[in-house]
């Protein structure tokens, strides 16, 4: 299903969604546009997005990977070093410190965020009054979540002394810091990134409200209890949008850097454990004034990010269920 | 016409089979979603109550209320506890918004006017490259950008901040107005032809006007992802009189923060105040832009 | 309020005797710039500081009418990475604030002005040393900065016990922190963790003979040295004398007075260089006392490290710029407005006129300056390709061992390693 019919004030419009819409292929031209200067206007139009795609993405790409081969400070031209940034890296402590808070940050925070963001948007995709408060209690965290007020706002909660500790005190627990303790600093972090799980439920939403009403009426007929219902009915049908959030979140998930930056102070502490990948990089790169080091990080960032989303258009179809239409 | 909607949300007329549900079941289901909102929202009301505070009723008190000592010197402090009062870094942050915002409107909108309507060699291509750059990690640009403002003398004003917006580097926006543009009818297009109308006119005459809900969602959240932006203003902008509303509260953390807790949160809260005013107006476009193309 | 992070301090006092000797060769003060110089100053610090410093700043645009002095400022954590940027994007403004470890690598890279010629009146030559490369002068120390024992009066008074008779070795010390611990009870530690201090411990290799590096830019300590470092505070915290990993965590990853254990009540006693002492007893709400840092086996560990102004090498107005480090040097309006604040005066006029009515916090270090003879040596600064990365790994490995991670033995390999590898020995 490339797009699904959504009624609209007594009207049948068209409306692709997320996880349906055709992400490979433009759509086709109008009538009006056959050739010739058409063509022209094509690239007049596009001259905007031609400059920025070539000097401000492709341009920067190379230039990144050649700075990758170089060792580069800014204060002087960059020298040729060949594989050296990228041999330093493997030996580097720090360097696969940030690898694995980066990999538990991801793979930890997006699950639970996605688990959560379905569960809510289930709960809310009947509708009930007070819906547009639900909504936007669950929806605006997602909003705030990156910015350095909310990232305040954490090292107050998880500080120490912080609220977190004296709420657990209320039932008789004492704890430490918990983000002064490298145990569970990172764990800090991850239920910030869960808070917003706002905008993928929102998502959710959407598909769960366009779910076709008469497979659940025909699998109520067949006596199915609700979580048959939902495994053989909804889930199937909503792995398109599950697919979609997938991919979104986590590519933002790698490309984190406010809250670690904000609430280690800079430092990705204590041990390491919230130095995520872009703040090392950063720390190389303007910290350290190695851009050749940063360069290179930079680039197998993008290989690992590229190959995780392949992987997973990859496996889409072993478990993606995009209706009859295929 | 042609205002799609996306159902999220609104109470709808739905075959009400879902009503026959038990009673326990719907108030299991209420208690979680009130439980669920009030932890969610708790963080949020605690730093606002507590910006109210006495600064020795703060640190570690999980209460959001303020007691008695209710005050207002966390703002009063707060608003000039840096070089300047903060309306100039409320200011900065404004002016580049605003930029941005008009940035992205004009050029994310033009190519998705040539990706949705004209016909023109390599536009598959170009497609897939313009795609493509939605799932770009960011930093991989950082060091080559850097350079290249630098060589052009940019580092240190906003224009590193707001030239791209004018080049429709935020693939999003285009990929949000290209699914919008797909619903406006050809045959307006091909009245339009007959009108004498050249492809300029097609778009801003009939495209844009029609448009309208997908150019408030690109300014809706150009402004949020604008406004929230860190990385970016860290790298780019150094002299405390360029500092936006995030670089302040970075530099209050290490300046004052140990000694003025209700001033930091104070300029906090504050500086939530505007996402949070723009999603109560404009609720209804952002849920819709969400759902369309997942932004955010 | 700076945090003690902000320079690899320890040095001495006694060369103040030498002070109100030579001064620099002279350069013209009053400046021959052609038109106006409108002059950018850059600093890291606080807001307190910044009002000092920008009303030097108005005192110069007053002196020199026409020219003018802007100010900005930073917190510590971001000043460098910012100032890397300006360099980068060759945008630096003409009058720096610097310390040990960043200075020559800023020389490496030409960015900062022969400083020879600037008129200092009677700023004392010692001090001058730190601020040295290659024998040429490109920065000029705020002072003197060497390390102290902070302690809470209050505090000791109740323990009954009285503070170790200088000279009093890191053992003398560490046992009177299990004495107090033992006395005092309830919670309250006698010492706080200063592991990942690196001001603590560039101290603690002086008084060993050692040191962070030698004057050619080599290491001047050895994995020995770190380990023992180690080990001396966790067998401290073994014996009771410092808080538990969890409790002295924050403290050891962020430093600074405001949570310094000994400002929360936690611990009797911290070890900080002497500058920050206004900064602590601004926190504390009890009377602090001072005492001279310990001793090892080659005497006590006083180095004078550098923190002070540097001139960008691509200042448009280098005299203008020379005459405002002379007034901020020699102007006895700039005195009075200094004070004690970025460092103990290396001129015997200046600090003269800070001593004229003191008060407070700055009463107690002149009290404490005028009990003990203190002599400084100068550390050298950090090679180019170490820079700041000694605090960094002292600070790691120190973390490690708080969460059980590494025993100090691995902390202080873990640490070596790393220096030595920046080091490229």
């Amino acid at each position: 299903m490339s797009s699904s019919l959504v009624r609209s004030a007594g009207e049948q419009v068209e409306v692709p969604t997320p996880g349906t819409a055709d992400l490979a292929r433009p759509p086709e031209g109008a009538a009006m546009n056959k050739k010739g200067k058409s063509g022209k206007a094509g690239y007049l139009f596009l001259t905007p997005w031609i400059i920025g795609c070539v000097c401000l993405t492709l341009g920067p790409i190379i230039a990144s990977l050649y700075f990758s081969f170089t060792d580069y400070s800014l204060l002087a031209s960059p020298h040729w070093v060949g594989l050296k940034n990228y041999s330093d890296m493997f030996h580097d402590k720090r360097y696969w410190a940030s690898v694995i808070v980066t990999v538990k940050y991801v793979f930890i925070g997006v699950p639970i965020k996605l688990g959560i963001a379905l569960l809510i948007a289930i709960l809310l995709k009947d509708g009930m009054r007070h819906m547009s408060v639900y909504r936007a209690i669950y929806y605006v965290p997602s909003l705030l979540g990156g910015s350095v007020a909310i990232a305040i706002l954490w090292r107050q909660i998880f500080g120490d002394p912080g609220i977190f500790q004296s709420f657990l005190a209320l039932f008789g627990i004492e704890s430490q810091g918990w983000l002064t303790s490298p145990a569970t600093s990172l764990n800090t972090l991850i239920v910030l990134e869960a808070w917003q799980f706002g905008s993928p439920m929102l998502i959710f939403l959407a598909g769960l409200r366009q779910m076709p009403q008469d497979l659940y009426d025909s699998a109520a007929v067949d006596g199915a209890g609700p979580l048959r219902k939902f495994w053989n009915v909804t889930f199937p049908l909503l792995t398109p949008i599950l697919f979609f959030n997938l991919v979104l979140q986590m590519i933002g998930s790698f490309q984190a850097f406010t809250p670690s930056f904000i609430i280690s102070s800079g430092t990705g502490g204590p041990v390491d454990s919230t130095l995520f990948y872009t703040l090392y990089l950063y720390i190389q790169g303007f910290g350290n004034l190695q851009m050749g080091y940063a360069s290179a990080m930079a680039w197998v960032l993008l290989v690992v990010v590229g190959a995780i989303t392949g992987l997973l258009f990859f496996t889409a179809k072993y478990w993606v269920f995009y209706g009859d239409s295929r | 016409m042609t205002t799609s909607s996306i159902d999220v949300g609104q109470v709808r007329t739905r075959p009400q089979v879902k009503n026959s549900k038990p009673l326990w079941r719907r108030i299991v289901k209420h208690a979680v979603l009130i439980l669920g909102a009030v932890l969610m929202i708790y963080p949020l009301l605690w730093m606002f109550g507590s910006s109210f505070k006495p600064e020795s009723q703060i640190l570690g008190t999980a209460n959001p209320f303020p007691g008695k000592g209710a005050n207002l010197k966390g703002y009063i402090s707060g608003w000039s506890a840096l070089g300047f009062p903060f309306w100039r870094y409320f200011l900065n942050s404004f002016v580049i918004c605003v930029l941005c915002i008009v940035g992205n409107l004009l050029s994310c909108s033009l190519a998705a006017f040539a990706f949705a309507r004209l016909e023109f060699r390599f536009k598959g291509k170009m497609f897939a490259i313009m795609m493509g750059t939605i799932i770009l990690p960011f930093h991989v640009l950082v060091v080559p950008q850097f350079v290249l403002f630098r060589t052009m003398g940019m580092v240190d004003t906003i224009l590193p901040l707001v030239v791209p917006k004018f080049l429709a580097v935020d693939a999003f926006f285009i990929f949000l107005m290209i699914q919008f543009m797909r619903n406006v009818p050809r045959e307006l297009d091909e009245a339009a032809a007959l009108d004498g109308c050249g492809p300029l006119g097609l778009y801003w005459r009939i495209m844009m006007p029609l448009c309208l809900p997908a150019l408030a969602t690109t300014a809706i959240f150009t402004f949020i992802f604008t406004y929230n932006d860190f990385f970016s203003q860290l790298l780019y902008l150094s002299d405390t009189s360029k500092f936006t509303v995030p670089l302040a509260l970075r530099s209050f953390i290490d300046n004052t923060a140990t000694s003025n807790y209700a001033g930091l949160l104070a300029m906090s809260t504050l500086a939530l105040l505007p996402v949070i005013g723009f999603f109560l107006v404009f609720q209804k476009l952002l849920v819709e832009g969400i759902a369309t193309t997942g932004i955010k | 309020m700076i945090t003690r992070r902000n320079f690899l301090a320890a040095a001495g006092l006694a060369s103040l005797s030498a002070a109100g000797l030579t001064a620099c060769s002279g350069g013209s003060a009053g400046g021959d710039a052609k038109g106006a110089a409108n002059l950018e100053v850059i600093w890291w610090g606080a807001d307190d500081r910044a009002a000092i410093t920008n009303s030097i700043l108005a005192m110069y645009g007053k002196k020199y009418p026409g020219n003018t002095a802007k100010g900005q400022f930073l917190p510590f954590g971001d000043y460098f990475n910012k100032l890397n940027t300006l360099a980068a994007s060759n945008s630096l403004p003409d009058i720096i604030q610097l310390n040990l470890p960043n200075l020559a690598a800023y020389v490496k890279n030409g960015l900062l002005l022969d400083l020879g010629d600037v008129d200092l009146g009677d700023y004392a030559k010692a001090s001058l040393e730190t601020g040295k490369i290659d024998g040429k002068l490109y920065g000029i120390n705020f002072g003197y900065q060497y390390l102290t024992v902070m302690y809470n009066t209050e505090l000791v008074t109740k323990s009954g016990l009285a503070v170790p008779k200088d000279p009093a070795d890191w053992n003398a010390w560490g046992d009177f922190g299990v004495e107090l611990a033992k006395k005092l009870g309830n919670g309250v530690y006698g010492m706080s963790d200063n592991s990942a201090e690196s001001n603590t411990w560039a101290s603690w290799l002086t008084s060993r003979g050692k040191g962070l590096f030698s004057t050619d830019g080599k290491l001047a300590h050895d994995e020995g040295d770190a380990v023992a470092w180690y080990q001396y505070w966790s067998g401290l915290r073994d014996r009771g004398a410092i808080a538990p990993g969890a409790e002295s965590q924050t403290y050891v990853s962020n430093g600074g007075a405001a949570v310094d254990p000994l400002t929360t009540g936690k611990s009797v006693i911290s070890m900080s260089p002497i500058v920050q002492f206004q900064g602590y007893q601004k926190v504390n709400k009890v009377p602090l006392g001072l005492a001279p840092c310990p001793t090892g086996p080659s005497g006590r560990g006083e180095v004078n490290a550098f923190f002070g102004w540097g001139i960008s090498s691509k200042t448009k107005n280098p005299q203008a710029a020379k005459d405002f480090l002379n007034l901020w040097f020699t102007d006895p309006g700039a005195f009075k407005e200094l004070g004690l604040d970025r460092a103990i005066p290396a001129s015997k006029k200046q600090l003269d006129t800070v001593s004229q009515g003191a008060t407070g916090a700055i009463k107690t270090m002149l009290g404490f300056m005028d009990s003990y003879t203190i002599s400084p040596a100068s550390q050298p600064a950090s090679p180019p390709s170490i820079g700041s990365k000694v605090q960094d790994s002292l600070t790691r490995a120190a973390e490690a061992v708080l969460a059980k991670k590494l025993s100090p033995e691995q902390a202080g390999a873990q640490y070596f390693s790393e220096i030595k590898a920046a080091a490229g020995e």
